[in-house]
């Protein structure tokens, strides 16, 4: 061990590549992994970061917000089913609205305040009250754009205006800015907005539910689809899942991500099977004066774990570093459980890198340090 | 050259490591590149390829396709443009569809079937016909086939598909082109009792020789209440699309910053352990010039190694596409990301080259341990 | 007493018409506190037979007795062991491994071989100091001088406190006064620690400086094998 980190510290400069190079492989990875997670909540997370289980549709809506329609009155029904502990409601608008300057994408989002499906992540103001008129919910990423609290947002194509009483986080849909307003709020914009509607009376797209403690999700999910007969009710996960484009979305990234965690591992384990490769005659030195096989592969071993752990800490820092300074426009989220896993692949394949390299060391003859003539 | 040669030669094993380590980070890149391209056109294809060089929306609904309402008489406004050849109504409307007995999503896209926003070119099967539609050939994959009819839920409306057309997806779902009349029908089956059937866009055909991003511009200040874009700034403008490629724009980036980097450091590294016998060269009289050159040729050699082995790999992953995720080998690409990895990878083994000039000769002399 | 024993050594390289004889039948005994100079051409075959000797090399035939050791039936392992505890070797080429400074050259050996980190370090800095290396003992290889590297090499050999000491050429990239210095304290060290040594040397210059000389040539021992028949 003394020998390993004698050698690190005289070798400075080297070994500084050395992390360097593990640092910006971590960092590529973690960055790809970042923004595939943040375009995941950006796209999903009205319902991902929503109080609820499952999701209620519409046998023919086929999982899709937009194409399932329940008249509203089914919502006691529903609740009455055994293991539901509680109902709420969700319609989704999908249009323009405006702030005091630049107008942008917004996704009016109907929910009854307090019940299931509502976001969880309420990090300024407050909610509004069940059929509070005139007030708006929004979604954080708002912030950035320039709107704060008391401002006032108009639709597009509606007369109402809204005021904003609060912000949650993590709650955008398809990427578009959400904004939360009570059920009744929805239903009149939804109806100025998109008048082909108005001949299907009131309506929610779903129902989210949440079940009793304990309970299965699944099994009362087939409970209230039994009950009710026309509706498909499936998790929140799921659901996540089947929105627009997220599936695609989704194995694009995996894909991607999965790649680049297999191509990092492989040059990382690469990396030190070659520097190893390198040492042939300083090992051989070594072992010439005495040093064990053990000994040398210890060293070894010691070498790759530091490198590696130390060029992952320098590569997560500076992809945090990068996070800070993207624009909001570019979503990224940093979860802690990727970046785990990403520490321990770069460690292992650290690991198994120097351990490819075992084997020549122990084959190295230590009668090659002899210099000179025979 | 020769000294080149041989070192590589002779170190078999360590030049295939490195190969290999440079051949995994080029993949990555182009691996990288072919899929956000694929996924940001099942997204917007059906824009980014559209037959109408320039696309009016509606101008409140900030270039999103889902919120663009436009009356049908702005046609006839925006026709009257100068440099306008031509100018036809493009309605789109997402439904449900019944195909073989199951249900999926249906982009519907009614079209003028001879003006601009027309599906071209047909790469299979024929024109639509009354009660007939073309599919992004993409939609294969979900069973849209020619013969195949989808009936429309819940108006029961049938259309017969007939031909194919290629790279023309929007929003990810089957897309299918149809006469614009058609559509228009179809529409009011769906929402019966509506007011109006608005039209979604505009598609616009400049006259030769006019600039289409210009000819946008016009037709925004000239007729009331409508956005004209260019294809690609109306592709780039789709909500979300903007997110996605600039996080894909920036993943490309950074793969490309960190390839050439480590390529780099694993030169600059190698070049220290040679430095004994980079001394013993410049002993016996070889120049900066020379070895400098011996290094590129090596960085050189190993990069394109490294190309050919990820051009293979690459390869290998199309096997593993679909029609519906198609995956392709793009040989500009390649060139492209291999050029440009080449060039920044010499800059970086610049530094290397820096450290072999000052190595001493004297020093080979004295025998360095 | 026999410090060590090589008993019809031979070492060939190679197989059938492209076969070398580095050592032929090669025969040798040494006595407790005895420094033996031998002493041959290039090419002669003296380096190939302190490998053997050392346990660096393992003979095609013959065996090696150090000591109550029987070297050559000992697996790998253990003569590594062995080479690092009882066997003091100093290189042709120094050997200092470059990233550590002269003391940490010495000092490795508590890593490497089994004796305490108290009593490496101690024989080390009383070693530096006889050796006259007490105000470089904090530099790395690539800023000492020829001599100095070499002294640390021997240092390095005798701080395990070992039985038997291995000299390859001491002399062969030193001026005659200095290496007429590093021969003498070699046979100093080795003579008043009480241990044997070889030293293999090409300069006959060296061999008032030993006890014994024998001579080889085409890996064949000449005149002086036998101590009974050389005094």
């Amino acid at each position: 061990m003394r020998i390993a980190f004698a050698e690190m510290r005289r070798r400075r400069g080297r070994w500084l590549s050395i992390v360097g190079a593990v640092a910006f492989i971590v960092f590529l990875v973690l960055v790809l992994a970042a923004l595939a997670d943040g375009l995941f909540i950006g796209t999903t997370g009205a319902l991902a970061t929503g109080n609820s289980d499952a999701l209620v549709y519409s046998t023919d809506g086929r999982r899709s917000l937009v194409r399932s329609e329940l008249p509203v009155s089914d919502l006691p029904e529903i609740a009455a089913v055994t293991g539901v502990a509680d109902v709420g409601a969700l319609g989704v608008l999908l249009t323009t609205a405006t702030a005091a300057a630049a107008p942008f994408d917004a996704a009016v989002i109907g929910h009854i305040p307090g019940r299931a499906g509502e976001p969880t992540k309420l990090v300024d103001g407050r909610r509004p009250e069940v059929g509070e008129p005139g007030v708006v919910l929004a979604d954080a990423s708002l912030e950035d754009e320039g709107i704060s609290l008391g401002d006032t947002l108009t639709i597009v194509g509606a007369s109402q205006s809204l005021s904003v009483v609060g912000f949650v986080e993590d709650s955008r849909y398809l990427l578009a800015h959400s904004l939360w307003v009570p059920l009744e709020t929805w239903e009149a914009l939804r109806i100025e907005v998109r008048p082909e509607t108005a001949r299907l009376g009131a309506f929610v797209q779903a129902f989210p539910i949440l079940v009793e403690e304990g309970a299965d999700v699944e099994r009362v999910a087939g409970e209230i689809d039994r009950v009710m007969g026309a509706t498909e009710t499936v998790t929140t996960d799921e659901a996540a899942l089947s929105l627009p484009g997220v599936e695609q979305q989704e194995s694009t990234f995996t894909a991607i991500i999965a790649a680049s965690f297999v191509v990092v591992g492989l040059v990382i384990a690469l990396f030190f099977a070659l520097i190893t490769l390198e040492k042939r005659g300083q090992f051989a030195i070594l072992k010439a004066i005495g040093s064990s096989n053990v000994l040398l592969l210890q060293g070894v071993l010691f070498q790759a774990l530091f490198a590696t752990v130390a060029g992952y800490a320098v590569g997560f820092l500076l992809a945090r570093l990068l996070g800070f300074i993207l624009p909001s426009t570019v979503p990224v989220a940093f979860l802690p459980a990727t970046a785990a896993s990403l520490f321990l692949a770069t460690v292992a394949m650290g690991g198994v890198g120097a351990a490819f390299s075992f084997r020549r060391v122990i084959r190295i003859d230590p009668a090659s340090a002899l210099g000179g003539e025979a | 050259m020769f000294i080149a040669v041989r070192d590589l030669w002779r170190s078999k094993l360590r030049f295939g490591l490195l190969a290999g380590a440079v051949g995994l980070l080029i993949f990555l890149l182009l691996f990288l590149n072919t899929l956000s391209s694929t996924l940001l056109g099942s997204f917007i294809g059906a824009i980014e390829n559209n037959s109408s060089e320039v696309l009016v929306f509606e101008d409140t609904a900030r270039r999103n396709l889902q919120a663009s309402r436009l009356d049908p008489s702005v046609v006839v406004d925006v026709a009257t443009v100068p440099g306008v050849a031509a100018a036809a109504p493009i309605g789109e409307l997402t439904l449900t569809v019944d195909l073989a007995g199951s249900l999926t999503d249906l982009s519907l896209w009614g079209v003028d079937l001879e003006g601009p926003g027309r599906p071209v070119p047909i790469v299979e099967g024929r024109d639509p016909g009354p009660g007939e539609v073309v599919v992004d050939k993409s939609s294969v994959d979900e069973g849209f086939e020619i013969g195949e009819t989808i009936t429309l839920v819940p108006s029961g409306t049938e259309l017969t598909i007939v031909g194919y057309v290629e790279d023309l997806r929007y929003a990810v779902v089957p897309t299918a082109y149809v006469g614009f009349d058609e559509w228009v029908v179809v529409f009011e089956t769906e929402f019966p009792g509506t007011p109006m059937v608005p039209l979604s866009l505009v598609g616009v055909e400049p006259e030769p020789g006019e600039n289409p991003a210009d000819l946008g511009d016009r037709i925004t200040s000239v007729v009331a209440g409508v956005e004209g874009l260019d294809r690609a700034a109306a592709a780039a403008a789709a909500p979300g699309v903007a997110s996605i490629s600039q996080s894909f724009a920036l993943i490309v980036g950074i793969t490309f910053a960190v390839v050439v980097l480590v390529v780099g450091f694993f030169f600059l590294i190698l070049t220290i352990q040679k430095l004994r016998s980079f001394t013993t060269l410049r002993a016996i009289g070889a120049g900066t010039g020379y070895l400098a050159s011996s290094l590129i040729v090596q960085i050189v050699v190993l990069v394109l190694l490294g190309s050919m082995l990820a051009t293979a790999g690459l390869w290998v992953a199309t096997l593993g596409s679909s029609a519906s995720f198609p995956l392709t080998v793009d040989a500009t690409l390649v060139a492209v990301v291999t050029v440009a990895v080449l060039v920044f990878s010499i800059l970086a083994g610049l530094l290397s080259i820096r450290r072999i000039a000052k190595v001493e000769p004297a020093e080979a002399a004295r025998g360095i341990n | 007493m026999t410090a060590m024993f090589v008993d019809d050594v031979t070492k060939v390289y190679g197989e059938g018409r492209t076969a070398v004889r580095a050592l032929c039948n090669a025969s040798i005994s040494l006595r407790d506190n005895e420094f033996l100079a031998l002493v041959g051409p290039s090419g002669s075959g003296k380096t190939t037979l302190l490998s053997v000797i050392g346990g660096l090399l393992a003979p095609t035939s013959g065996s090696v007795i150090i000591g109550d050791t029987t070297l050559t039936d000992l697996s790998k392992k253990e003569q590594t062991r062995f080479r690092a505890n009882r066997v003091g070797f100093v290189f042709q080429g120094f050997n200092l491994v470059p990233f550590l400074t002269a003391r940490e050259n010495m000092t490795v050996m508590a890593s490497i071989s089994d004796n305490s980190r108290n009593d490496i370090e101690e024989r080390a800095d009383q070693l530096l100091e006889e050796l006259g290396l007490a105000d470089r003992s904090d530099n790395l290889p690539e800023q000492l001088s020829g001599g100095e590297r070499q002294r640390v090499a021997i240092g390095r050999a005798l701080v395990t406190d070992p039985d038997l000491i291995l000299v390859d050429e001491p002399t062969a990239s030193l001026d005659t006064e200095l290496g007429t210095q590093v021969v003498k304290l070699l046979a100093s060290e080795i003579k008043s620690r009480g241990k044997a040594g070889i030293m293999v040397t090409h300069d006959l210059r060296m061999v008032e400086f030993t006890d014994r000389t024998v001579k080889i040539l085409d890996g064949e021992l000449l005149t002086g094998s036998d101590p009974a028949a050389s005094d």
